[in-house]
């Protein structure tokens, strides 16, 4: 193969014109040597490519996952302990929240008519392949569940598909926190660790605002109980995360978006295991609160993200921080 | 890392090394590399970012030069603009070719793929513009072009190593400041370069993603920078983020598990 | 003007959609209240 190796003489001895060297000129005149200030950016130009994702999709898609794959978890446990309303509407709910997130990720796509070549491959690497087959796992279950309870039809099959929806639902709700975490946007990926239960507890808040909204008051308990439970680890979670996080987390501290979810999500929850008991009007209110909570958690660490990608200072210093920490060690050891 | 690229590939693996020392900022190789290439025109504007007006990398640059301006010395020399320090940086950069590559990880279509020299090249008729790629790349080098809907990004050209013919940027850079060829010469060539430049009073002077144990595992496409990397543009210690991604699944399985109990929990209770 | 009514139409799908999960969700509740199964009669095995 050719390289690059101008040289028309031959002769090893003779410099060819890359070894040049800057600098060797000499007599540059003393001066006064300024302070130089490190510059930590290329014209404050962010060194990471901004995602493509837009967030009427990919925000969308993570709380729609989250709803269907809670739902499908709290129908199959409703059906086990005997609550066939509160089971049904969530069925009904989960499918419908699959279908909208089919949507939002098709309609992400520079080609939707290419998407099922996410299914040419299985990659343990990449999130995305390992959501495409679970939502291909879990889709048909989703779908059998409710079409079962619906018509009556198939009672055993449904059964069968109501518990296997249930299992891979909660797969479905969290690994779309694998799914933004990996990645190098700051925020998103640093704040790995608390991201799943993050996002499990908001799927669970809001499976539990849909079911206040939709079942009977009577067989609601375990949505009201859900959804106060998801609201508790998701405040804990975010609050953890954005002090974990450091300065990176400046931009989740700063989001309004989710201060107004977290807000939304505790009215929701309280109004829940309270007022929402009795009347059905409370409840529908309460579980409309939980889900806007839940979207808007969703939104605001979307956003957080992509923040955090378009301001190099989020990048570069804590690499510097890291640098500068594996130099301190070496010298010590 | 239990695989070792250079190993696998039998010392077949190419790269750029690309020189930043001797860079004159004429843009020849942006100008190739758009021509042999096919890469869309991407806006002409004035930027005011000195004589840059590529701004970045992305799918329709493939080659970037970029320049800096500083009140610095340059080594010894005298800048000649009276009282004042004066130094101007120039360096063209491109797609690293990751050893650890986080674009080729995350694709789920396959449509990303290693070659048969080492390098990552997109497969335009298999991506289906899931985006995934640009934002798992830690340089912000990939893109998704707005016309194909598809990713795009630097192929080393592909189609031209196997005629022989060396890539279009390092052919046409007419100072040899792109150095294309066998990655483990390269890395040696860069070595002895490096010190010649720091004699010659470039202290600052500095290998850019040579070292296999860095947080890619070292880069196909390496640089000599004459100051810190985040000065260019680039990221000061890039990390594949596919490196936590064990401890992520981890993680994802206790909150799945966590979920699970939950709601078990929350409809055990009877009323 | 234009832009920001353009910035709303995108979010409409997505809030169609959560409108419609809400609605069929609410409504299979209700249905539930009427016996099960609602649409589809199976016969009474004796
Ligand atoms: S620099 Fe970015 S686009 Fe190039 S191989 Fe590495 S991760 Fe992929
Ligand atoms: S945009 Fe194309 S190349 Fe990039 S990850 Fe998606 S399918 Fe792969």
């Amino acid at each position: 193969m050719s390289q690059t190796d101008v040289r028309m003489d031959g002769s090893a001895e003779t410099r060819a014109d890359r070894e040049a060297t800057p600098g060797s000129a000499g007599g540059r005149r003393e001066r006064l040597v300024t302070h130089r200030e490190r510059a930590d950016s290329y014209y404050g130009r962010p060194v990471l490519n901004e995602p493509t994702w837009k967030d009427h999709d990919i925000a969308a898609y993570l709380f729609l996952g989250g709803l269907a794959g809670a739902s499908s978890t709290l129908a199959a446990a409703a059906e086990l302990t005997g609550r066939p309303g509160l089971a049904r509407a969530s069925k009904v709910g989960a499918l419908g929240a699959l279908g909208g997130s089919l949507y939002c990720l098709i309609h992400d796509l520079g080609r939707p008519e290419r998407f099922l070549n996410m299914l040419r491959v299985f990659k343990v690497t990449s999130p995305m392949s390992v959501g495409t087959w679970i939502l291909t796992g879990y889709g048909p279950q989703a779908g059998a569940a409710a079409a079962t309870d619906m018509t009556g039809l198939f009672p055993g099959l449904g059964r069968a598909a109501t518990v296997g929806a249930g299992l891979a639902g909660t797969a479905l709700a969290t690994y779309t926190a694998a799914l933004i975490s990996d990645t190098a946007v700051p925020v998103w990926h640093e704040a790995y660790r608390e991201m799943p239960f993050l996002f499990a507890g908001s799927a669970a808040a809001s499976a539990g605002g849909l079911g206040m909204l939709a079942a009977p008051l009577a067989e609601a308990a375990p949505a009201r109980r859900a959804a106060l439970l998801g609201t508790a680890v998701e405040c804990v979670a975010a609050s953890r995360m954005e002090r974990r996080l450091g300065p990176v987390g400046e931009p989740l501290r700063r989001s309004r978006l989710l201060r107004l979810g977290e807000a939304l999500s505790l009215a929701g929850a309280l109004a829940g295991v309270t007022v929402a008991r009795r009347s059905r009007v409370a409840a529908m209110a309460a579980g409309a609160a939980l889900l806007a909570g839940s979207a808007c958690t969703r939104f605001g660490i979307f956003h957080a993200g992509m923040e955090s990608a378009n301001d190099p200072k989020y990048t570069v210093q804590p690499q510097r921080r890291r640098l500068a920490k594996k130099r301190a060690e070496r010298e010590l050891a | 890392m239990a695989f070792d690229l250079d190993e696998h590939l039998n010392g077949n693996r190419v790269g750029f090394f690309t020189d930043t020392s001797i860079c004159i900022g004429c843009k020849a190789c942006e100008v190739a590399c758009k021509e042999w290439n096919h890469v869309p025109e991407d806006g002409l504007d004035f930027t005011g970012m000195s004589y840059d007006n590529t701004v970045g990398l992305s799918a329709d640059t493939w080659r970037h030069v970029a320049f800096v301006e500083q009140r610095t010395p340059m080594g010894r020399q005298e800048p000649g603009v009276g009282d004042m320090d004066f130094r101007w940086l120039m360096s063209s950069d491109v797609c690293k070719h990751c050893t650890h590559a986080a674009c080729l990880d995350v694709c789920p279509t396959g449509s990303l793929f290693r070659t048969e020299y080492g390098t990552v090249v997109v497969q335009e008729d298999v991506c289906n513009g899931c985006g995934y790629c640009v934002p798992a790349c830690p340089f912000g080098v990939i893109g998704k072009r707005e016309t194909t809907g598809v990713a795009a990004k630097c192929t080393m050209c592909y189609d031209r190593l196997p005629a022989g013919e060396e890539p279009a940027c390092a052919k046409t850079c007419p100072t040899d400041s792109i150095q294309f060829g066998d990655l483990d010469e390269l890395r040696e060539r860069a070595d002895r370069r490096l010190r010649q430049v720091q004699e010659a009073g470039m202290t600052s002077a500095r290998l850019y993603g040579r070292d296999p144990d860095d947080g890619v595992g070292g880069m196909g496409a390496f640089f000599l920078l004459l100051d810190e990397p985040e000065v260019y543009g680039l990221p000061p210690d890039p990390v594949v983020t596919t490196r936590d991604l064990p401890s992520m699944w981890r993680h994802v399985g206790m909150a799945a598990a966590g979920l699970l109990a939950g709601i078990a929990v929350t409809a055990w209770r009877r009323r | 003007m234009k832009r920001n009514v353009g910035k709303v139409v995108e979010y409409l799908p997505f809030l169609g959609i959560v409108a419609v999960i809400c609605t069929t969700s609410w409504l299979a509740g209700r249905s539930s209240l009427a016996g099960r199964p609602s649409l589809v009669r199976t016969p009474v095995r004796r």
